[in-house]
């Protein structure tokens, strides 16, 4: 009974101290405090993912729309949206139909775990959800199953979190840990060609007459020494892939407004530009490293220009929204050189070295996740070595 | 001579500075001794309630060290004794009759400085209950005259926000600084270091002499002494140094001039809510209402010491012994509804952060702000990580050694740097934390950890 009454009273000062601010004063020696608060912070990353949640909203309901257009009539008689044009609203729209219910799939789950768990712990209820919640739907392809979504989420929040003390005190990206725990378990959900566009039933009709390979499959698929002149037959120029007008994962496909994303972040020092500039030059370098080692007869993935790695899949969001999360990564600055540097070396080693793993961001931040801690370490050593030093 | 610029810091801009001309008061009716002031030590009570005092009279003296007394700024009686839980001793309330009477402890001059054994002049401080001015690190606490320390740190200038200007309570006092300086660096023997801001104009600091002059400039802290000590000369295990207000050693020198005990001192009287504002002449340890000039404190806090660090104080109570400031703020239980301007998600045209999350980042010379003691929002786990040593110029890494505080490993504290904190030094990382982290009550804790088992 007493927990019931404890997560009553968590979940009124939760929407409390939503709708109004709380009138707590400073205790201690210190008497004034910055207007900033957690629940700022946190809202300040959502505004910087407004721009691509609207993008990829609009851009899921168009590739739905263009999908079905693209196909012969011959193949798909009875569709109800056959030949419908793709505006900017109704692809909007559409594309609301499949975003909004993995919304709120993920958004019921993860937060009813989060108020369970503020209730049994006695603590108010946290904001980390609130991005987490809104990273794991652009993470997913827009046809996955719901159930799925709410399983996911429920294994990012309790093992990416909740076991190890709640937001500030994981280690793990809860949403990274959300999207690996489905593209694990249900791979037939989250990778192959098929899943990159959302269809609803006329899946199988389509697999003849379009193709929804993403760039990273093609890629890993490809032959000859040739990658750039084989992805732009398949209409996938570095400009197409910088926009970000095609399939993929819900949110990760726009290179342009992760960028947009990251100068709100970066402007606001919320995010460390050095985990995003050191990612970015670890990607490059990885990439620089296997066009030098590449041989004629090396798959086409090693010949791939550095900088064509930098906008396929989702090492910008990856850089932008998962790497710089500040309590998973490392917090050193050092340390976080190191960090972004090694998520940007891994991502691509992954990517072109085991095509098993065509997304090789997501495993690279999760990676680096469990290392952040150790890297850290070791700058701290350096720290109290020179400390040390100092006696003579 | 060295000079540092500080750039890893704020400024926090309140408003409510006090005007430079200084106003005498009447005398307060009452002075103090609180114990807490003097964090580590033990005191050994040494007078009775209702007993008769004079400016100069022994009230308590430290149990390590049974030389080194607090001495009564007023004459009259003790008038309450007030204990705490399991006898705890909270504070020591001294009547003022007024009349003056002073305890005479001799005067010295400078030749008899000069001729003086280093132990002699050690003595006489004791003696007259000037001691307790010099403090020393590790730790913060009274300064152990049995343990030499590697340097004495002068500090001459203030960053805190509205603290008292050291300048300024230094006009007029030459001789006396003079005395004190002289005083000192008899007694330590060791690197002098005096402390003082870039722009400093005062002759009597800039032409100190036997000293090492060291100039600061940029946003605070540059002006706290652990700013100057983490810069100049790090403290190292097992090493030890000590720090004094330039002001505080013109008191010494006050003394040793007078034979008197100081009985006034100097006060600014700063912040938002302050209904009188200014540098007033007080009774060293007078009463709150005596230094508000009796302002009702209604809804309004009032500190000894500065807004980012300080003792709230009721209007019944005294100021703290060492201190120069006296804030007044807004006690600020203002609750903002959502589509507000100050609600979290509301624009924040009017919110003051050092972040540049708010509209209010937009405007490039902000004016002086009537800032309150609002929490602005509520505690929660450290999320921001490489924040806090990004607001200190220390080369110490304050989120590791916060986030090791709970695991009690005294060597592992002592490790990352405890030993060359004093809480204040962080006060500003409390001050900047979205999570609400009294970063500078850590240390406190820490610190207590480390000395009750080091």
């Amino acid at each position: 009974m007493s927990v019931m009454k404890k997560f009553i009273d968590t979940t009124i000062d939760a929407f409390d101290t939503f709708i109004r601010t709380p009138k707590t004063t400073t205790s201690g020696k210190v008497h004034l405090r910055d207007a900033l608060d957690s629940k700022r912070m946190m809202s300040t990353v959502a505004v910087a993912l407004t721009p691509l949640i609207i993008f990829s909203i609009w851009n899921t309901g168009y590739q739905k729309l263009s999908a079905l257009q693209a196909v012969p009539r011959a193949l798909l008689s009875s569709h109800p949206l056959l030949g419908t044009t793709p505006t900017i609203l109704n692809s909007f729209l559409h594309g609301l139909w499949q975003f909004l219910p993995i919304l709120a799939v993920t958004y019921a789950v993860g937060l009813g775990i989060e108020f369970v768990f503020a209730a049994l712990r006695g603590h108010e209820v946290n904001e980390g959800f609130l991005i987490s919640g809104l990273l794991i739907p652009l993470t997913l392809p827009p046809d996955i199953p719901l159930w799925m979504v709410a399983l996911g989420t429920a294994f990012g929040v309790i093992f990416g979190k909740e076991v190890f003390g709640g937001t500030g005190m994981n280690f793990l990206n809860p949403a990274l840990t959300a999207r690996a725990f489905i593209f694990f378990s249900y791979p037939g959900a989250i990778s192959g060609d098929t899943v990159w566009t959302a269809v609803d039933g006329a899946k199988d009709k389509l697999v003849d007459g379009f193709s929804g390979a993403t760039p990273l499959a093609l890629l890993a698929t490809a032959e000859g020494s040739d990658p750039v002149a084989m992805l732009e037959s398949a209409g996938f120029s570095f400009k197409t892939l910088f926009l970000g007008v095609m399939p993929g994962s819900m949110g990760e496909t726009s290179v342009l407004l992760c960028l947009v994303g990251a100068l709100i972040l970066v402007t606001t020092r919320v995010a460390s530009a050095r985990v995003m500039l050191s990612m970015v030059a670890g990607g490059l370098a990885m990439g620089i490293l296997l066009n030098l080692l590449a041989t004629p007869d090396s798959p086409a993935y090693w010949h791939l220009p550095a900088h064509w790695h930098l906008v396929l899949g989702g090492f910008a969001f990856g850089a932008v929204f998962m790497a710089t999360d500040p309590v998973t990564g490392a917090a050193t600055p050092v340390g976080q050189v190191i960090y972004g540097f090694l998520i940007g070396f891994f991502a691509v080693i992954i990517r072109v070295l085991n095509p098993a793993f065509p997304e090789g961001v997501m495993l690279a931040i999760l990676f680096m996740n469990v290392f952040a801690p150790l890297i850290d370490h070791f700058v701290v050593e350096a720290n109290v070595r020179r400390r040390l030093r100092r006696v003579r | 001579m060295a000079a540092y610029h500080i750039k890893k810091g704020f400024n926090i801009p309140l408003e409510g500075e006090a005007p430079k001309a200084v106003q005498d008061l009447p005398a307060s009716p009452v002075a103090a001794f609180y114990p807490d002031e003097f964090p580590f030590t033990k005191w050994q009570l040494l007078v009775a309630e209702g007993e008769r005092v004079q400016v100069g009279t022994p009230i308590a003296a430290s149990k390590e060290d049974p030389q080194t007394l607090f001495c009564s700024s007023v004459s009259g009686s003790v008038q309450k004794i007030i204990r705490g839980e399991r006898r705890k001793l909270l504070s020591v309330v001294m009547q003022n009759d007024g009349a003056g009477e002073a305890v005479d402890f001799g005067a010295w001059d400078s030749k008899k400085l000069k001729a003086a054994e280093p132990a002699k002049i050690v003595a006489q401080l004791k003696s007259g209950g000037m001691w307790p001015l010099i403090k020393q690190r590790p730790f913060g606490k009274i300064a152990v005259s049995t343990q030499s320390p590697k340097a004495l740190f002068i500090n001459a200038m203030e960053t805190a926000p509205l603290a008292a200007d050291q300048e300024f309570l230094l006009r007029g006092r030459d001789k006396e600084f003079a005395l004190g300086l002289l005083a000192m660096r008899r007694i330590v023997e060791k690197e002098v270091h005096l402390c003082m801001h870039e722009e400093c104009k005062s002759e009597m600091l800039t032409k100190a002499e036997g000293v090492e002059k060291q100039t600061f400039s940029g946003p605070h802290p540059a002006g706290l002494s652990g700013t100057h000590i983490g810069l100049i000369s790090p403290i190292n295990k097992g090493e030890t140094v000590w720090t004094i207000t330039a002001y505080q050693l013109s008191l010494i020198g006050e003394f040793l001039m007078s034979g008197k005990h100081p009985d006034k001192q100097l006060v600014a009287v700063v912040g938002p809510k302050a209904a009188r504002r200014g540098y007033f002449r007080v009774v060293r340890g007078a009463q709150i209402s005596n230094v508000l000039a009796g302002q009702s404190l209604s809804g309004c806090r009032a500190i000894s010491g500065n807004a980012l660090y300080g003792d709230a104080k009721s209007a019944e109570e005294c100021m703290n012994w060492r201190e120069t400031t006296v804030t007044v703020l807004e006690e600020d239980i203002r609750q903002f509804y959502l589509l507000s301007d100050k609600h979290w998600a509301g624009a924040g045209f009017k919110a003051f952060s050092s972040w540049p999350l708010f509209a209010s980042a937009l405007n490039k010379s902000p004016k002086r702000r009537a800032l309150g003691t609002s929490l602005h929002g509520s505690h929660r786990a450290i999320i921001q990580q490489d924040l806090y040593e990004r607001y200190s110029p220390l080369d110490i890494p304050i989120t590791a050694l916060v986030k090791s505080i709970p695991s009690e490993n005294i060597d592992r504290l002592e490790q990352l740097g405890i030993l060359e904190l004093e809480p204040e030094d962080v006060a500003l990382c409390t001050f900047v934390c979205p999570s609400k982290v009294d970063v500078a009550g850590e240390i406190a804790k820490a610190l207590a950890l480390v000395e009750k088992e080091g």
